[in-house]
């Protein structure tokens, strides 16, 4: 199986999404004649020309509103916002429009929308650019929220949320870009969207992860390994809606749970993840669910600050060890 | 038609034991009747009817604990008295209730796990806390409800002393080993668990030392204590975990035994004083059988108490390394040159190292000997499951009074050490009581 990166899983699918159907098109800034500011439109504008890959003003809620009505009317938009932190003026048009309209109008008209957008980070982008918001669209009923952590994933997921006849916001990674993954060739995969994925079997304790954080998980699982502390990795890969049952399966499974998401510790993605589980897995924890997640700050621009604003494998190792404690692994 | 339940009768009572019934099903009852007496963790109270009717169905026999709510009988107005369908009340040691900080998550913030720190205080784990309110995981919880375990026996390693599954699985697991055949074996004590803090960036307080609670293995029939014998079996584990000891020294006028032995001796047949005390331990066991008892375990899980029907004498043997336990089975029915020559010929065995394993199992008391050292008199240390043990002194000549005068005679101290959750002071101060009674007039040893 071919090994291509993130990126490249994107680029693939948008173009063979634009190739398949005549509706689906792409919008947003500098997709086009730039080629995107992080080259996942690379070519593509070339290949289709600009009546399907539109480079856009400046102006995310006067292009989300037009491609919110370009899906009313039977288009396919695939919307990148440069990066979350600029959604925020959109919101409107994606919540009380895009979420809505379905609903609303009884069923009249659906809105096929897709909303590419990478989300958090530790780039030195500072406090207005380095945000996580995936969990301000996950709580948004009406909407459908996926969060890909590999190149599989992403190319499946995309797929599936092109197809979709509801809005989806479909949250990608700066750090996640360049990582690479095995991804079939001439294979028409899609991922049903609201499935998690246990991306790693383990039986001591069940780290939740998705994004970005998943790779971070996998990456300390391997690590807890040597440690005789063997972890289980759920990938969430959809908040919305939510896999509830495998978490829950595999906390069953463990007795044990971290939480993990790069987004504001409270009321962040992990709180609703860990209320799942002493929900739904009370009699199964033998310790209490942790959580890590993002330092309450504007985030910095420096970099020492900027990297310790965000969680990272450190904080989910001592996490696991905190959660692990009194077991005779620990003792 | 209406149900007993088991009232609250005490603040602090969850639960409650049917201690009698005063009334038989079919038996009128009129508002105000006492128809039961309710043993709780305080005191023995009566249930009063609060509704006339017909004493209809007996649903907890006596002896049966349960939680408060819980039906224990029912009141109906037929005549006809229905049969008892005993119903087996889920045994409830704590309150079901979870406790809210096991679960309660815990921030880990990307660069500050400083409150987790905070948050994992330890404690010592063993019994509960202030509040009789025992820390364990849901899922530990859950597991000691399947398996019938009393969770105030296990020791928890979790953060703060909270019981994990693990330490109820390691319990089951000692407790399934420790189940033996007809007669008692005894079960090696579970090691202590030092709970180590694992190396994280910031370091939790290194847990205390947590105590290990004597074992309780299940024994064949045992009976569930009283509440009030319950309550002491904590109180003293409380105060000094492992089994908690009470040691009772007596002094014994030892010239009649002195007497005796030699004249068995000048008769061609040895015998030690050690076997004349070995011999006399277990008449006076067979007078006050309250000592020959083992603290264990009932099949559903409860604290109990295992009263043995044979005398086993466990007669500790000095080896150069060691010391082993040989055991005189039936010691109070055998004779004194059978028990002389047992002893003789299992000590020599066992310092060759070919006493045989079963031969040192079952034991129901034990008798030390450091007399021969010169040994005035010590406190020894029980042997679970056995309930007491006898710490003999070394026989030496002082000056006593008799008729007024100062002469020379010979005393011995005996310490009996017991295990105060199932033998209190007074009852072992009888048992020593009638062994001086049985080593000062001796032939009443042999006879």
């Amino acid at each position: 199986m071919p090994v291509i990166t993130y990126r490249q899983a994107l680029n693939d699918t948008l173009g063979e999404e634009l190739a398949r159907d005549p509706n689906v098109l792409l919008m947003g800034e500098e997709i086009g004649v730039f080629q995107g500011s992080y080259r996942v439109t690379e070519g593509l504008l070339a290949e289709f020309g600009p009546k399907r890959v539109v480079d856009t003003p400046i102006a995310e809620e006067g292009f989300v509103g037009v491609a919110i009505g370009a899906a009313m009317l039977g288009l396919r938009p695939v919307v990148e916002i440069m990066t979350i932190n600029f959604i925020l003026v959109a919101i409107d048009q994606i919540v009380n429009h895009a979420a809505k309209i379905h609903y609303m109008f009884g069923g009249q008209v659906s809105v096929p929308l897709v909303i590419r957008t990478p989300s958090g980070g530790t780039g030195q982008l500072a406090a207005t650019h380095s945000q996580s918001f995936e969990n301000w669209f996950a709580y948004c009923p009406g909407l459908k929220v996926v969060a890909p952590a590999t190149p599989y994933d992403a190319k499946g997921l995309l797929r599936a949320a092109i197809r979709d006849d509801d809005p989806v916001i479909f949250i990608e990674s700066l750090a996640l870009y360049d990582t690479k993954g095995e991804v079939p060739e001439d294979d028409d995969y899609v991922l049903p969207i609201g499935i998690a994925d246990v991306k790693r079997p383990g039986t001591d304790v069940t780290v939740v992860s998705y994004s970005r954080m998943t790779a971070v998980a996998l990456q300390v699982a391997q690590r807890m390994e040597q440690e005789g502390i063997s972890v289980e990795v759920v990938d969430l890969r959809s908040l919305r809606p939510l896999d509830r049952p495998t978490i829950i399966e595999s906390v069953k499974k463990t007795n044990r749970a971290v939480v993990i998401a790069e987004d504001w510790y409270s009321y962040g993605v992990t709180a609703e993840i860990a209320a799942t589980i002493q929900e739904e897995a009370f009699d199964y924890l033998d310790a209490p669910v942790y959580r890590v997640a993002g330092l309450e700050v504007p985030l910095p621009y420096a970099k020492e600050l900027s990297a310790a604003s965000k969680p990272n494998a450190n904080n989910l190792i001592y996490a696991i060890r905190q959660v692990m404690r009194g077991t005779k692994r620990m003792r | 038609m209406g149900e007993i339940t088991m009232p609250r009768l005490s603040d602090t009572m969850s639960e409650g034991t049917v201690g009698r019934w005063l009334k038989k099903v079919g038996d009128q009852i009129a508002v105000g009747d006492i128809i039961a007496e309710i043993e709780t963790d305080k005191a023995t109270m009566e249930l009063e009817a609060f509704e006339a009717g017909v004493l209809q169905q007996i649903l907890i026999p006596e002896g049966q604990t349960v939680p408060i709510g819980h039906p224990i009988a029912i009141i109906g107005d037929s005549a006809t008295p229905v049969a008892p369908t005993p119903s087996i009340p889920p045994v409830t040691t704590q309150p079901s209730a979870p406790s809210a900080s096991a679960v309660t998550p815990v921030t880990v913030q990307a660069v500050s796990p400083a409150a987790v720190a905070e948050s994992a205080t330890p404690a010592p784990a063993v019994g509960g806390d202030d509040n009789g309110r025992i820390k364990a995981s849901p899922v530990a919880r859950r597991l000691a409800e399947e398996l019938g375990i009393d969770l105030r026996q296990v020791v928890g390693t979790g953060p703060g002393g909270r019981i994990i599954k693990e330490n109820v699985e390691e319990f089951a697991a000692r407790r399934g080993a420790a189940v033996p055949a007809p007669t008692v074996t005894p079960s090696t004590p579970p090691p202590t668990p030092v709970p180590v803090s694992p190396p994280t960036p910031v370091q939790p307080p290194a847990p205390a030392r947590t105590p290990t609670p004597a074992p309780a293995p299940k024994l064949v029939g045992a009976e569930p204590l009283s509440r009030m014998r319950r309550a002491i079996a904590r109180a003293m584990t409380d105060s000094k975990p492992g089994v908690p000891h009470i040691y009772l020294t007596i002094e014994v006028d030892a010239d009649a035994l002195v007497a005796l032995r030699e004249q068995i001796t000048a008769s061609g047949t040895r015998v030690s004083i050690n076997d004349l005390v070995v011999k006399a331990a277990a008449k006076a066991l067979s007078k006050v059988p309250a000592v020959n008892v083992s603290y264990s375990q009932t099949a559903d899980g409860q604290p109990g108490i295992v009263r043995h029907s044979q005398i086993n004498i466990g007669v500790a043997v000095a080896l150069d390394d060691g010391l082993v336990a040989p055991v005189v089975r039936d010691a109070d029915k055998k004779s004194i040159s059978v028990i002389s020559a047992e002893i003789r010929d299992m000590a020599l065995r066992a310092r060759e190292g070919k006493i045989k394993q079963q031969e040192l199992e079952g034991a129901t008391f034990q008798v030390t000997n450091l007399g021969m050292f010169g040994i005035v008199e010590f406190g020894s240390i029980i042997s679970v499951p056995q309930a007491a043990s006898l710490a003999v002194g070394a026989v030496r000549k002082v000056p006593v009074v008799r008729n007024d005068q100062i002469v020379i005679g010979q005393v011995m101290n005996l310490t009996l050490s017991a295990d105060h959750r199932v033998v209190d002071g007074a009852v072992g101060a009888q048992y020593l009581q009638e062994l001086r009674k049985l080593l000062e007039a001796p032939m009443n040893i042999i006879v």
